[in-house]
């Protein structure tokens, strides 16, 4: 075999190893959180209604539950969700419909830069805008924060599903004497009714999973739900509070809750993937 | 006088930088087949699509000059939207709703502009399907999926769907063009019959297809009009060899020699 022969093979061989290597690695820390969430949550979890249902118990004693954070964590997602996909359905058909003109580019541009802020910076703002007025943290500034952060995820996901309406019936559409917005809302945008799930989805993904927005505006009501417009808390404040105490019962709390999230998050990247993987053109 | 079905005047298209139509002017007059014929990429479809204004969904698309649809400047007018309600499209390849029944691609239409409801929608699906000759073949699976219908049923379902909003004016695009000899000859009768109430602008680069349905038409070439009239004076007299090519395309794409509807 010749000598520039054996090198290529032997570069091919290292860049199958490199590669295989980072997926490895990659693998090895995605089964590491899992195994830890796991083997650290499933105690907490097994408690079963009472961690569900209960508040938490007092620092260095019962484990107790999650109840009210979880109570916080459905309420203030399922508004966020709502928020997002009332803006972020008419927004993503709009980059989608009017791209081009200066209206479409300038809205592009604030999906954009609301998607790289830190999220902290937009639980900041909510403060300001509506904490302060309201003199006190809740729920719903919870949600609307994570409205704001889910946002430009359901705006993007609506436009790339438009764009990806072929044109032959994008054509058939417009040919049935509508006007341009009938055509949009009410044929467009039902044939693609998966892809407008799967963005609503995802979007009440983000918000399931963010914490920094949360930290000025939901409060630290972690023993009851006072309502919507009362301090809250969500799962992953309590994390985020909790596992940094040095109390054991509060840790396993934290860890409980941790599992709880990762199970609610499967769930919903799951139901999204189904989604995702069914819709025709 | 009744105004034409459609008139162009001076009527420039382009895509971006490229200009693919050039000072057409053409008048479709009212009641008739009107057959706009001519090669591959010559511009027929772009000027079916300026009539009804499709050629905006286009990136780049730059329409001038005139096009008057049922009396209305499509392109300046308020009452655009109007006018355009009242033309219905057929296109090449069939494209029936995915996400939709055999009975709502039908309904879809009228439905969405309150034409009808209830019993009333039902008649008028059941009179667009007869019309497209399709109501015998799916009458007990009107609510299958459409696209468990076959190549050529489902062009018919497209002829419903476009008959069901009751046009004026039929733009149909190489409505044949992807169907096998069989349902290209059951379309051919359905534009026959069509023809008597519904003004009909075919597309086709069949020059035997436009002498068996329409009585006027148009020859373009390259973006422009090279001859407009009484559809036997365009086969017969000037630019006798681009016809002649076209007649020779079509013999040499059919394996039997003999030209059918719109095959390629």
């Amino acid at each position: 075999m010749k000598p520039r022969s054996i090198r290529r093979k032997l570069a091919d061989r290292a860049v199958h190893l490199l590669t295989a290597a980072s997926a490895l690695a990659i693998l090895g820390v995605v089964g590491h959180i899992l195994l830890s969430a796991v083997v650290e949550g499933l105690p907490a979890l097994l408690l079963g209604a009472s961690f569900l249902l209960e508040p938490p118990g007092p620092p260095g004693g019962d484990v107790g539950g999650v109840g009210p954070s979880l109570a916080g964590t459905l309420v203030t997602v399922a508004i966020a969700t709502l928020a997002s996909a009332a803006l972020g359905i008419p927004a993503g058909v709009m980059l989608s419909e009017e791209r081009g003109s200066p209206l479409a580019k300038a809205a592009e541009k604030a999906v954009e830069l609301i998607a790289e802020s830190p999220s902290i910076v937009v639980g900041l703002v909510v403060f300001t805008l509506l904490v302060v007025p309201m003199r006190r943290p809740s729920a719903l500034a919870a949600a609307v924060s994570l409205g704001v952060v889910a946002l430009p995820y359901v705006a993007a996901q609506v436009r790339e599903s438009l764009a990806a309406i072929p044109l032959a019936y994008r054509e058939a559409a417009f040919s049935l004497g509508l006007r341009k917005w009938e055509a949009v809302f009410l044929v467009l945008l039902p044939m693609n009714a998966r892809g407008v799930a799967t963005a609503v989805l995802l979007g009440s993904m983000r918000a399931l999973g963010e914490t920094a927005p949360v930290l000025f505006t939901a409060g630290a009501a972690f023993h009851a739900f006072y309502g919507i417009d009362k301090p809250s808390s969500t799962l992953s404040l309590l994390i985020f509070l909790f596992a940094g105490t040095p109390y054991e019962n509060w840790r396993r709390l934290a860890w409980g809750a941790v599992l709880l999230l990762t199970l609610l998050s499967a769930s919903l990247a799951f139901a999204t993937r189904r989604l995702a993987g069914r819709v025709r053109m | 006088m009744r105004e034409p079905a459609v008139r162009t005047l001076g009527l420039n298209v382009w895509f971006g930088q490229n200009q693919v139509l050039h000072s057409v002017s053409i008048t479709v007059p009212r009641g008739a087949v009107y057959a706009v014929l001519g090669p591959s990429g010559c511009g027929k479809s772009t000027l079916l699509r300026t009539i009804n204004r499709l050629v905006l969904l286009r990136e780049g698309a730059k329409v001038e000059g005139l096009v008057e649809v049922l009396g209305v400047d499509v392109y300046r007018d308020h009452s655009a939207e109007e006018a355009l309600s009242r033309v219905g499209m057929v296109f090449q390849t069939p494209n029936p709703f995915p996400h939709l029944s055999i009975y709502d691609n039908v309904a879809i239409g009228p439905r969405l502009r309150g034409m009808a409801r209830g019993r009333e929608l039902d008649k008028l699906v059941r009179w667009a399907l007869e019309k497209a000759a399709l109501w015998d073949e799916v009458k007990d699976r009107l609510k299958s999926p459409a696209s468990s219908l076959s190549g050529g049923q489902q062009q018919r379902l497209c002829i419903a769907r476009a008959l069901a909003t009751m046009p004026e004016l039929l733009l149909m695009d190489e409505p044949t063009a992807n169907l096998d000899p069989v349902n290209a000859a059951k379309i051919e009768e359905l534009i026959r019959e069509l023809s008597r109430e519904v003004t009909i602008i075919l597309v086709t680069h069949d020059a035997e297809q436009a002498k068996r349905l329409a009585s006027a038409g148009a020859l373009l070439f390259m973006g422009r009009v090279v001859s407009e009239g009484p559809i036997s004076s365009i086969l017969s007299r000037s630019y006798s060899s681009i016809i002649q090519s076209l007649v020779h395309a079509a013999r040499t794409s059919h394996p039997t020699g003999k030209p059918h509807a719109g095959e390629r």
